[in-house]
């Protein structure tokens, strides 16, 4: 039985998310800004309001409000309480469950002593470095001793150096303490180095879920692509062709693509950077279809251009060197072309 | 140097200041009751105590001050504490606050001599009324600022809302609260002077329009001085609470 579950949890960002986490486990989620990736932290944690399910060992936890999850959560700008010196920003979740000041207090010197900052206790949160903070805040999220600890993007702020430290501190109090975490990142190295398996996650929605290697083996280019929004295309099996190649059916694309014994042929992901977007018609054959634009966003360098084949939808994105503002015009054709490697079927 | 030449240089250029009066108004440049010089000034002052009761009135203003700023303050805290709270309470009250901060306090003074006559309510409600406004007003968008991320982990930690409330939200307001009570203090002073010169019969305000009923300058200027010392004293004691605190979380 897993940990914890997503069922299907849907609000203004998520779109009907579907998770399992083991127990113990450190679940990486990976995706770009605006994936929402903060939104699904919050809906575990019970700040932000979902329809659907999540369930810790088994029993939904919907109904309870944050204060009664016993989840601990680590905000990205760390919200440390400023008027607070660090030993009382600790102490504080242990304050308000009515323990003996003894017992308080000794709870307290463990937690910071695991990680590291018992010299810190009567300094204020102002005044402490980056890493300092860090540490702080961990420390007073773990001091409720919670099943779950949610992370969102700790160590985005921090060098390499301090990063590698913390992480290894991470995973000894992942032993030590028994706690499943979720860890929320834009940055591969980081979901690699710590997590047991990452979630892709994009639009709402979890892409797919796997360790390193397994995403690697799936020929996502996660390292790369990661960056750009993805098109996620429902998909069934035509027929399979030789080379290890398969002919899927999507919509209104017929595309042909590699696929592993575990594939299910239910969806397919395509990275927007690769649909290659031209004006003339591509010499290559594969996976070459007529497109209208149906809109052009300029999104820092980056343009994001939705087209249609025919009542398919699709996105793709180019950097901004690429075309002349004047030739992405709504409503013109062009050709698409998706190379074969990059069409990744789950 | 440092510490000391701050608080020496401020003293030496007030003793000038008060050397510059008192030459002046010894050269004859106007009649000595119209322009009283700064030893007249002081000896009527002393006078003042055993001729017409000052520290009495002092005591007496001084109260009505301190009555009408704690009522004040406590209404404020109580009425931003609920607007945070509850932000139906919110919507409703900050417009109406809002058009209520620009009214000075002491233009209510003549609507409040008809409505609860010439009592002791009179500088009590005036005072009250200028010390809760921009409390209030001070905590509602100073509670917009606060980073929300901080109440949400508050949360996670096990604190219900009025926990959140009493714990985080308000202590954090402090800077906030105390730069509000900053400005009422002043204010307070000012406010129940006019009230008191308008409709009571007792107090500095009182004594300030005597005091010209009989062209006695000196002891007008005398009052004036008072007050100020009062209003100024009043005041840096809550900007001093405040940069305390500041300087405690390190933010300054």
């Amino acid at each position: 039985m897993p940990h914890i579950a997503l069922r299907n949890v849907t609000n203004f960002i998520l779109k009907n998310l579907n998770m399992d986490i083991l127990d113990q486990e450190i679940m990486a989620v990976l995706g770009r800004s605006g994936a929402g990736k903060t939104t699904l932290l919050k809906a575990i944690a019970g700040l932000v309001e979902y329809s659907g399910s999540i369930m810790m060992d088994g029993k939904p936890i919907d109904d309870l409000p944050p204060e009664k999850r016993n989840v601990g959560y680590v905000p990205q700008n760390l919200a440390l309480f400023p008027h607070m010196k660090v030993e009382d920003n600790i102490a504080y979740g242990l304050k308000i469950r009515g323990l003996s000041e003894r017992a308080v207090k000794e709870r307290v010197r463990y937690v910071m002593d695991l990680l590291d900052i018992l010299h810190l206790r009567d300094r204020y949160p102002l005044t402490l470095s980056g890493g300092e903070r860090q540490r702080a805040a961990i420390a007073r999220a773990l001091v409720i001793d919670p099943k779950l600890l949610l992370l969102d993007e700790p160590l985005s702020n921090l060098n390499v150096g301090l990063r590698l430290q913390i992480s290894a501190e991470l995973k000894k109090i992942r032993r030590e303490l028994g706690v499943t975490m979720i860890y929320v990142t834009h940055n591969v190295d980081e979901a690699r180095e710590l997590g047991d398996r990452i979630a892709v996650m994009d639009d709402g929605k979890i892409i797919t879920v796997g360790s390193y290697e397994e995403l690697l083996a799936k020929r996502m280019n996660i390292l790369s692509d990661i960056l750009y929004p993805h098109n996620v295309l429902k998909c069934s099996l035509i027929e399979k062709i030789p080379e290890g190649l398969v002919k899927v059916r999507c919509r209104d694309l017929t595309l042909i693509a590699t696929f592993e014994d575990r594939s299910r042929f239910s969806k397919v992901v395509i990275p927007s950077n690769r649909v290659y977007l031209s004006f003339e018609k591509p010499r290559i054959r594969v996976n070459v279809f007529k497109a209208k634009i149906i809109d052009v966003k300029l999104n820092r360098n980056i343009y994001e251009v939705t087209l249609s084949v025919n009542e398919t939808l699709l996105k793709s994105t180019a950097s901004i060197e690429r075309f002349n503002p004047s030739e992405l015009k709504i409503g013109k054709s062009v050709y698409i072309q998706i190379p074969i490697r990059y069409v990744t079927i789950l | 140097m440092g510490a000391s030449s701050k608080i020496v240089k401020p003293i030496l250029f007030l003793c000038l200041l008060i050397l510059s009066w008192e030459i002046l108004a010894r050269s004859g440049i106007a009649p000595s009751y119209l322009f009283p010089s700064f030893s007249t000034v002081f000896v009527e002052l002393i006078e003042a105590i055993y001729r017409d009761q000052l520290a009495t009135n002092y005591a007496i203003t001084m109260i009505r001050v301190l009555a009408g700023f704690g009522a004040g303050t406590a209404l404020g805290l109580f009425m931003g504490s609920i607007s945070i709270l509850v932000s139906k309470f919110r919507e409703f009250l900050y417009p109406i606050i809002s058009f209520l901060s620009v009214i000075p306090a002491v233009a209510l003074v003549p609507l409040l001599m008809i409505w609860v006559g010439m009592n002791e309510a009179l500088p009590l409600l005036t005072v009250m009324f200028c010390s809760s406004i921009p409390l209030f007003y001070n905590i509602v968008s100073g509670a917009r600022q606060i980073d929300k991320e901080i109440l949400e982990v508050a949360r996670t930690l096990g604190a219900d809302r009025k926990r959140v409330l009493r714990d985080i939200l308000l202590p954090q307001l402090a800077p906030s609260i105390l730069s509000a009570l900053k400005l009422e203090a002043g204010m307070a002073w000012r406010t129940c002077f006019v009230a008191e010169m308008l409709a009571m019969g007792s107090g500095l305000g009182y004594m300030i329009i005597d005091a010209e009923s009989t062209l006695n300058v000196a002891l007008i200027m005398a009052l004036i001085l008072i007050l100020s010392l009062s209003c100024y004293a009043f005041q840096t004691l809550f900007e001093v609470i405040e940069l305390r605190i500041l300087r405690r979380w390190g933010a300054r």
